[in-house]
């Protein structure tokens, strides 16, 4: 099946055919924001950047028996700011879910996140692409913890090892959902700078995607112009800049009309960007199959988050302040 | 530094003894230790004991008292500890081989409250593998006996507290309980129990078997000492956001004036599923005397009280599954030796975990899995709802609801181990106080013929403990029936 493999070329002389122009792109991206909170969502652990591995960790972030998290208020607030400045509805009453996957960096072996009911939903935020504005919906802002960061050093005399650093447990995140209406590589980047450019001026996220408090997920797929009907999808991770997640845009979406053009099919997966070759290449099963979570919503254990109507308003931003209008 | 302390003698007085310097901490520990050196092997009643370490935590209350400290009523009570409960520097296994060896880096908050109040711990009791059982012999060490009949079940899962303190060999003891786990063992060995409403005790550092059930509960021979350990553990904990600060100490002097005018419910339809003759007659003896004191019994229905069990499987195993989880091999605890991680995680839990567990982490996950979900999970909070409801209904006319603990006496050791479901039965009248929140406390009311211990349960409205010791008190005052030592503790030589 040589005509289903992904090409090689450069996305140049795929542009080329006359098959793109036929062909929409629709993109919904994922960006995972840390808050810029001096202690971790769940307990009073530093969130610094940089420490020596496992140095900034406690009972509760190492998930050990016995541990409850205790709500981080200031992440709360950072997040209800991002819901207000992005013109979303903040829910009075939003609950905390677990979602269970086993996982070396995973102490607890569920994540804490939010499910059916997300701290806040809907918001817009404006992109300007080709000299026009364009609105890019959202789906929603949840609140939840990071994960802890496994390393693969070289191994020792062919060992594999892998090591965990924990100090990135329990690091407070909103994950910023957007509609699938991004329709290009360009629209997503400057989708991506706008939505910083928010996250900078509310000061609740420093935006740096080396450091990774800034990590964005691309869901793209194509369909032929004028079809109301979706495309199968395919996830892209492992892009850690702007322009890489235009970049790989590009490159998935001429990936998938070539082998539609060809008569194949796209498969739902997950593929790894690997920005030295250009290319995204399929994650390996075993990240896969790991990473292939049950999102269970069980109340327990899980903390309900309360807010007050008058308090998001007296705390929240002016809407109008937002760095979109400033500019 | 007089006479010689009586293990009989109440926490109470043991406590006012060594604030007033009439005998020392340690006279008083080396009491229980020595018992429990005699009684501890043939009962099984522990799964890690320091006599030592018992006698040196005694040494530093009378240090603190000699240097002029102010200490609680608890001071120099010898105190035991459910295994789930971490304990810093002490091994805390829940009763799990996969926690074989695990030394917490933290107290729980119980154990810090415990600690600052002078109070001087005796043993880690045994229980059922993560709280998950009725009989303790889930205990992946060894089953546990019953010190009034060692052929018999101590109850659980904390049938290691229960019985330590039925056999004199602590004071007090604290356990947990999630569907009966303090009032049953209670119940079987012959002491009071309560399990405070749901809340009332932070559960910081307990080890999480159903967080939304799982609350921390004394074990006493006493309602007053019930309240005196109550009372140092209760109330609001920053580290636990499901803690209350409406849970408040309870005025022991309160739990003297009697049941005058207070209005107490029998839910006679939930009574027919079944009940031994003999606890029925207790029941009945229970229910006249209060009635001569003074209080008001009067009918009350439950009427959802009897899909209690079947609601309760489904809740409890779906938060274990979850909670469970973290027992992966990859930090601390037992770890299965293989090459890749996917093995090492299969064979690590098969290994580690006992068969009551894995089937409960298998029931709960498929509660919970995608597209049965809502079929079971949820449809099972809405019956959960729909029975504190029913508790909340019946509460508005009767002041505590009198119930049967158990629907039998103590079972036979290895007599239900076979047949889960049997054994999930025996919960059927501790289970729905768990679901609606309540507090619940059981009292030994009586023995039957072959002098076993039976006890009775009240339930009451959150955060109303003191009204259930208030009546548990009248009873033990009026009913001329003292708690009774078991032959073990009188150093009888019935095994």
């Amino acid at each position: 099946m040589s005509a289903t493999r992904p090409a090689p070329e450069s996305p140049s002389k795929a542009e080329a055919g006359a098959a793109p122009g036929r062909y929409e792109t629709v993109v919904g991206l994922e960006v995972h924001a840390q808050l810029k909170t001096a202690s971790k969502i769940f307990c009073c652990c530093s969130t610094k950047f940089g420490a020596r591995p496992n140095t900034q960790v406690c009972p509760i972030c190492l998930g050990l028996p016995g541990v409850l998290p205790i709500l981080n208020e200031r992440a709360v607030r950072f997040a209800v700011m991002t819901g207000i400045a992005v013109g979303g509805t903040i829910a009075v009453r939003s609950v905390f879910a677990r979602k269970n996957y086993f996982y070396p960096d995973l102490p607890k072996g569920y994540q804490i996140s939010q499910y059916d009911r997300p701290l806040c939903s809907g918001g817009t935020v404006e992109i300007h692409v080709g000299g026009a504005w364009k609105r890019i919906g959202l789906v929603r802002i949840h609140l939840e913890e990071d994960a802890g960061k496994s390393l693969h050093p070289e191994g020792r005399q062919g060992v594999n090892t892998t090591l965990v650093d924990l100090n990135r447990s329990g690091v407070p995140l909103i994950e910023i959902v957007s509609e699938p209406e991004i329709r290009s590589g360009a629209e997503a980047y400057d989708y991506l700078i706008r939505l910083k450019q928010i996250l900078v001026y509310l000061d609740v996220c420093d935006g740096n995607m080396e450091e990774g408090s800034l990590r964005c997920d691309a869901n793209v797929s194509v369909r032929p112009r004028g079809q109301s009907v979706f495309g199968t999808k395919t996830e892209i991770k492992n892009m850690n800049s702007f322009r890489n997640v235009e970049r790989a845009i590009a490159f998935e979406t001429e990936r998938q009309i070539r082998l539609l053009e060809s008569g194949g099919r796209v498969v739902q997966e997950t593929l790894l960007w690997n920005a030295d070759k250009g290319k995204a290449e399929p994650a390996l099963d075993r990240i896969r199959a790991l990473r292939a979570a049950r999102a269970s919503a069980s109340g327990a254990g899980a903390a309900h988050a309360r807010l007050r109507h008058s308090g998001i308003r007296r705390r929240g931003p002016d809407r109008d302040a937002r760095p979109g209008f400033l500019l | 530094m007089t006479k010689k302390p009586d293990p009989l003698e109440t926490a109470e007085s043991i406590g006012r003894a060594v604030r007033n310097r009439e005998r020392s901490a340690v006279e008083v520990a080396r009491v229980f230790v020595e018992r429990a050196e005699r009684s501890a092997p043939r009962l099984s009643t522990y799964l890690h004991r320091d006599g030592a370490r018992t006698l040196e935590m005694a040494a530093e209350v009378d240090r603190r008292l000699e240097s002029g400290e102010k200490l609680s009523p608890l001071a120099g009570v010898p105190i035991a500890l459910k295994d789930n409960l971490c304990t810093h520097g002490i091994p805390t296994t829940c009763g799990s081989r996969i926690l074989e060896g695990y030394l917490p880096p933290y107290d729980a908050h119980v154990v810090e409250r415990l600690r600052a109040a002078g109070a001087v711990f005796t043993a880690k009791t045994n229980c059922d593998e993560f709280a998950m059982g009725s009989s303790t012999e889930n205990s992946a060490y060894f089953p546990t006996r019953n010190p009034w009949d060692l052929d018999r079940v101590p109850g659980g899962s904390s049938g290691g507290s229960a019985a330590t303190v039925a056999a004199l060999e602590a004071s007090l003891a604290l356990g947990s309980d999630t569907g009966g786990s303090v009032r049953q063992p209670a119940a079987f060995c012959g002491v009071f129990g309560l399990k405070p409403t749901y809340g009332a005790v932070s559960r910081y550092g307990l080890v999480a078997f159903a967080s939304s059930l799982d609350q921390i509960g004394p074990f006493a021979r006493t309602a007053r000492d019930v309240a005196l350990l109550f009372n140092e553990i209760c109330g609001r904990d920053e580290r636990d956001m499901t803690s209350r600060s409406d849970a408040t100490p309870i005025d022991l002097e309160s739990l003297e004036r009697g049941v005058r005018g207070m209005k107490i419910g029998i839910p006679r339809d939930l009574l027919s599923v079944g009940v031994d003759p003999e606890i029925t007659a207790s029941l009945d003896r229970v229910t006249k005397k209060l009635s001569g004191e003074g209080a008001e019994i009067l009918d009350v229905t439950l009427p959802h009280a009897r899909y209690s069990i079947a609601t309760y499987y489904l809740i409890a195993p779906a938060e274990a599954s979850s909670n469970l989880a973290r027992y992966d091999g990859v930090r601390y605890g037992f770890r299965a030796k293989s090459d890749d991680l996917q093995t090492m995680y299969a064979s690590t839990r098969g290994k580690g975990f006992g068969r009551e567990v894995r089937r409960r982490i298998l029931l709960g996950t498929y509660a919970l899995s995608a597209g049965y979900y809502d079929a079971y999970y949820l449809r099972a909070m809405k019956v959960r709802t729909l029975v504190r409801r029913d508790f909340d209904q019946a509460l508005l006319r009767a002041d505590a609801i009198l119930l049967p603990t158990t629907p039998t006496p103590p079972f036979k050791l290895g007599e239900k181990v076979d047949d889960p479901l049997a054994m999930y039965l025996n919960d059927i009248f501790s289970i729905p106080a768990s679901l609606a929140g309540a507090p619940a406390l059981s009292f030994p009311s009586g023995r039957t013929r072959s002098n076993l211990p039976i006890g009775l349960q009240l339930v009451g409205r959150p955060f109303d403990e003191g009204t259930l010791l208030r009546i548990a008190r009248t009873w033990e005052k009026k009913s001329g029936d003292p708690l009774g030592v078991p032959p073990i503790a009188n150093g009888g030589a019935r095994t």
